[in-house]
């Protein structure tokens, strides 16, 4: 599945996109994208709205086929290979529902039998990361009584529960109030350290400039300029910031 | 009585005419709630929809057009053509036939008691047989003509009485037996009697009034225990609170289709019925506006305050509490309505024990003041009264209910309720479990309705129970078990589309996930259904042992049905529109298609053969799992709005190439049948390379066989097959018969000394069969399911497309042949074995 190079280095990274083209109809939603994610790297996807970063998370999610192009993680195909990938990652929406008549409790008991978790783990998983976030309190409650931020971190909770090597997250801190906000780049930096690979897209430009190692900067589907902050950073002229750098980069784009 | 038969075509027509004109009025009801805010946007967004709607609201007119007649009729019954027939006035008459009844009754009783007597006592032969005929006779007419009948009805009732006696047999009871004939009897009915007619109508009419007030709160597409969405949409525009409540009552009460399609006709005609003549018309008008305020303010008061101030579990327990009462209602009001002339002991209980304003509730109450002389008085101030207090009440409560702010009542503060820690290992059907019992409204839907209809049933028509047999069993199972399958699928769908995305980031295969869902909803139709069955079985005494296999043969049928109903109403799953507000719902198309389907399959369950049930079975299997297919891809493709998979050829692909063949068949059927079956062959084949040639099917790969020992052996085994089963034809016992009696009807086999037959047998059959089933249905197959089911599959179906009497051989022809094709690849063995087959039978038939 990995390949391994005589270095003994991982030349694909774990999330690996090869020229991935998405259509919708004769809309291109993503056009000739190229990433890869390393373990414990944590990189943004940044880009103005319609830029194609859901749609590519949903691809990743083996949600959508892409049209063009081969998009695998830990080397099987997203598509295809969808449970198998599934065993590994775990995924934040960016609006997540949930079946309104279940408790919070619950849908993580759910998600945890069909991962296959042992009760007390999964007891343990819960109370650990539930403490942080600050849920615990609220997961005995009907879903259809969530409030937005309660949601997020109710679906981060079922994405974390089993430790997946690969984390795809969808505006994550979108609705998060500042203290689960600073409880969740906890969680995701310790996550890196312990090695998962994380993607996730953001429009917040601060944050993402904080937290990422590397930056991924998506306009009308492509990605038009990615690394460091700082190799970001070196690419615009007089940039301070990487909401510098976004603006001129997608503003030089767009009079192209 | 003789009246007591169980339910004829007609009344069961009557029956189903009457439900589908519910479902079709609560659609109604739907729609209007939509239209008034909204339409105009709507209409511009949403035509596809629309042209569905306006079909269903034309389909809803017809239906509302057929029940209304009924009803009429039934109110005609009801009054019995009072004032043309008899110069008795219809209330007069009514109670006449209710003493009949009674005397009726209690001459059943006496009778029991006389023959229990009669068996017990050795000396019956000695009883005085003093009573004749004519004494009895003029006893009757004696007491009939306490009720001013008139000569000619009176002597026909008493002959009646008479014959009913003679029928079992006791002339000589009434001497031993005076007692039923007391006076006092008929004069305790006596105060009641003027009122029997009204309280009849009021109770009719209530029942049915409650039901459609409650039913639509029970539905789905109601989810109180969310906030309405129109309603949110509402507050958001500069009204005041009191504005939209406002807008809100009017647009529930008086653009509304379902009170003029429905309450007026009903109240015009039964205010015309009881005397009013052509006055009723406008009574009707204000008993129409006066019931459509009151059941709006209960509804008004139901949809904003138990929305904005009950807690979750009250909403669902209230929502299943009136879809209970509602049905319940209805089914009662139904009942009296086509009651009619029939015998109605529990109408008459109703009658005599309820007081009748009591018993009137609301809808009642409003019709009751008819019934005086000053009714239109009375109506103007009764039922206004009335309506005005539910409505303005329902107006008030929602208002107050508002005063709060628009909160849904469990998202106030200070309502969580404490942390629930893990309970235990649940199992997917242990989750499917809690779904369905948080759903308190949807498990007594599945759960408690069926057998409660079924036992309502029987207490409302004991003529019904009667003849309890293996077939009625089987087909109230089958019903129960549907019912469940048919309810539980539109939940998966309706409920959980937006949250889908879970099972999407999960390591499950989709539509294994949810085949495995639907395992459990099966099986849980097949518990219900043996459930009731057994119930209903040991009530009556024991399982009945004629015709006993029609019930395993319904607990099959629930399984393959279900598929069925399943594949239909999941064929719906689309992801949830964000701009549409309400949750996505199930067509009233695919339900009815699901309930006609039901329908069928529970007539061949209830009426068919061993042989039509077994082979009906198997196609419907066949077709629900091609059905399940197209489900499976799509289920797989729902969050993949533009792409769906290439289609490949499927099972439904089979289907049509036998479709296409029979029906060329049935279309040359004038013609000679080797020329008819020829053209057929080559129209299927036609469509069979045009499939194969649009997409292509790998290849499997040959598995080494040595045809050369392989086919004479299967050869061989297949002529002993088929030797064997001519030779059991020819002697065992009830295939004999069976196949004497089909030589007589001409069956094929006794016409094959003529030369185009023969050609038939040996030449067209075998390469025609062979590419349609092997070369087309068993490559399909093949490329579906493993190996040796496939073979097996194809073989069955090979084998109940012939005639029934030649199964077995056939079904092993059918084996041996795909056995054959699936290890070689090549058509000829199957050709040849399958030639060499039918020359044999040909051979042995000459001889």
């Amino acid at each position: 599945m990995l390949t391994v190079n005589s270095a003994g280095e991982i030349a694909d990274g774990v999330i690996h996109l090869d020229s991935v083209t998405r259509l919708f109809g004769a809309f291109t939603a993503v056009n000739r994208l190229n990433l890869r994610v390393m373990p414990g790297e944590i990189v943004g996807l940044l880009g103005p709205n319609g830029a194609g970063k859901t749609t590519t998370v949903k691809m990743l999610m083996g949600m959508l086929r892409p049209t063009h192009g081969k998009i695998r993680v830990f080397g099987a195909d997203c598509f295809a290979d969808r449970v198998d990938v599934q065993r590994r990652v775990g995924y934040l929406p960016d609006d997540p529902a949930f079946q309104s008549h279940l408790r919070g409790i619950e849908l993580l008991e759910f998600v945890g039998r069909i991962r296959g978790i042992s009760t007390a783990t999964l007891m343990h998983k819960i109370e650990e990361l539930g403490g942080e976030l600050g849920l615990t309190r609220d997961l005995g409650e009907y879903t259809t009584n969530y409030s937005k931020g309660m949601k997020k971190k109710l679906a981060f909770l079922m994405a974390l529960v089993h430790d997946p090597e690969v984390l795809i997250m969808d505006e994550p801190t979108n609705g998060l109030d500042p203290v689960a906000t600073r409880a969740f780049l906890e969680i995701v930096k310790s996550r890196a350290a312990a090695g998962t690979a994380i993607l996730y897209s953001t429009h917040l430009l601060d944050q993402a400039e904080k937290l990422c190692d590397r930056c991924e900067i998506m306009h009308q589907g492509r990605n038009i300029a990615g690394g460091t902050v700082a190799e970001l950073k070196r690419m615009a002229a007089n940039a301070e910031s990487l909401e510098d750098v976004f603006f001129e980069v997608t503003g030089k784009s767009l009079t192209d | 009585m003789t009246e007591h038969q169980p339910g004829t075509v007609r009344s069961f027509l009557k029956h189903t005419f009457a439900i589908l004109a519910l479902a079709t009025s609560r659609n109604i009801n739907r729609i209007s709630q939509r239209s008034w805010p909204s339409a105009g946007m709507r209409l511009a967004t949403r035509h596809k929809d629309d042209g569905a709607k306006l079909l269903a609201t034309l389909l809803g007119i017809l239906f509302l057009g057929i029940s209304f007649t009924t009803s009429y009729q039934a109110v005609h019954g009801l009054a019995n053509h009072a004032t043309a027939q008899h110069p008795m006035s219809g209330a007069e008459h009514m109670v006449v036939d209710f003493i009949e009844r009674s005397i009726l009754k209690s001459h059943a009783q006496a009778i029991s008691q006389y023959q229990q007597e009669k068996s017990t006592s050795a000396d019956h032969q000695d009883m005085p047989a003093g009573i004749t005929e004519s004494s009895i006779r003029e006893l009757t007419n004696y007491r009939l003509n306490l009720w001013n009948t008139n000569a000619e009805t009176a002597r026909a009732r008493s002959e009646k009485l008479v014959s009913h006696l003679e029928a079992h047999g006791m002339a000589g009871f009434v001497e031993k037996h005076p007692s039923p004939y007391h006076q006092a009897d008929f004069q305790a009915l006596s105060p009641g009697a003027e009122s029997w007619l009204g309280s009849a109508y009021a109770i009719v009419f209530c029942c049915l009034f409650t039901g459609l007030t409650l039913m639509p709160m029970s539905t789905r597409s109601k989810d109180l225990a969310s906030l309405d969405s129109h309603l949110a949409w509402l507050y958001c525009l500069p009204l005041t609170s009191r504005e939209i409540l406002s807008g809100r009552f009017l647009s529930m009460t008086f653009v509304r289709p379902m009170s003029w399609l429905m309450l007026f006709p009903v109240t015009s005609t039964l205010l015309w019925a009881m005397g009013y003549g052509p006055a009723g018309l406008l009574a009707g008008l204000c008993a129409t506006i006066a019931c459509s305020v009151a059941s709006t303010g209960i509804e008004l008061a139901a949809e904003t305050w138990l929305r904005c101030s009950a807690s979750f579990r009250m909403k669902k327990n209230v929502q299943a509490a009136a879809s209970i009462i509602g049905t319940l209602s209805l089914f009662t009001g139904m009942a009296a309505c086509f009651a009619g002339t029939r015998s109605t002991d529990w109408l008459d209980w109703l009658v005599t024990h309820i007081p009748e304003r009591m018993t009137a509730g609301i809808g009642g109450l409003i019709m009751l003041p008819l019934q005086g002389n000053d009714g239109l008085i009375r109506l103007g101030t009764v039922a206004l009264i009335i309506a005005a207090t539910c409505g303005a009440g329902g107006w008030l409560v929602a208002a107050r209910a508002l005063d709060h702010g628009l909160t849904s009542g469990n998202e106030r503060e200070g309502n969580r309720t404490p942390q629930a820690g893990l309970t235990r290992n649940r199992s997917l059907a242990g989750f499917e479990w809690l779904l369905l019992m948080r759903d308190r409204n949807l498990a007594t839907t599945v759960l408690v309705m069926p057998p409660l209809l079924i036992g309502f049933q029987v207490l409302i028509n004991p003529g019904m129970v009667a003849g309890i047999d293996a077939r009625n069993l089987a087909v109230i199972g089958f019903g129960c078990g549907v019912w469940a399958a048919s309810m539980t699928s539109p939940h998966v769908i309706a409920s959980e589309t937006r949250s889908m995305w879970i099972v999407f980031s999960l390591p499950v295969e989709i539509a294994g996930y949810f085949e495995k869902r639907t395992r459990v909803w099966r099986a849980a139709g097949v518990i219900i259904a043996a459930a009731v069955m057994l119930a209903v079985a040991v009530w009556k005494g024991g399982i009945p042992t004629q015709d006993w296999w029609r019930i395993p043969a319904a607990i099959a049928g629930i399984w393959v049905a279900s598929l069925v109903v399943y594949s239909i109403m999941m064929g719906n799953a689309t992801l949830p529109d964000p701009t549409e507000p309400e949750q996505p719902k199930i067509g009233i198309m695919r339900t009815y298609a699901c309930l006609l389907f039901a329908g069928l399959f529970g007539t061949l369950i209830w009426k068919g053969d061993p042989w039509q049930v077994f082979s009906g079975s198997v196609l419907c299997w066949f077709f629900g799992f091609s059905l399940w297919q197209g489900v499976v891809r799509k289920l797989r493709y729902l969050l993949e709005p533009t792409m769906s998979a290439r289609p490949g050829l499927t099972l439904s692909n089979a289907l049509t190439a036998l479709v296409v063949f029979f029906f060329v068949m049935v279309v040359t059927s004038g013609l000679n049948l080797l020329v008819s079956y020829t053209i057929a062959g080559i129209t299927a084949a036609i469509y069979c390379a045009a499939s194969l040639s649009n997409h292509s099917l790998p290849e499997i790969p040959r598995n080494g066989i040595r045809l050369r020992t392989a086919l004479p052996l299967a050869t061989v085994a297949c002529i002993a097959c088929g030797a064997a089963w001519l030779a059991v034809l020819g002697h065992v016992s009830p295939f004999r018969e069976i196949h004497q009696a089909s030589i007589e009807n001409g069956s094929i086999i006794a016409d094959l000394r003529k030369w185009h037959l023969v050609i038939l047998a040996v030449a067209a059959a075998p390469l025609v069969e062979e590419f349609l089933f092997r070369g087309y249905v068993l490559r399909i197959m093949l490329h579906t399911w493993p190996r040796n089911t496939a073979v097996f599959a194809s073989a069955l179906l090979f084998a109940i497309l012939h005639p029934g009497l030649s199964f077995p051989p056939v079904f092993v022809l059918g084996l041996a042949t795909a056995w054959l094709y699936s290890r070689s690849q090549r058509l000829w063995p199957g050709i040849l074995l399958h030639a060499a087959y039918n020359g044999a039978i040909v051979a042995v038939s000459h001889t």
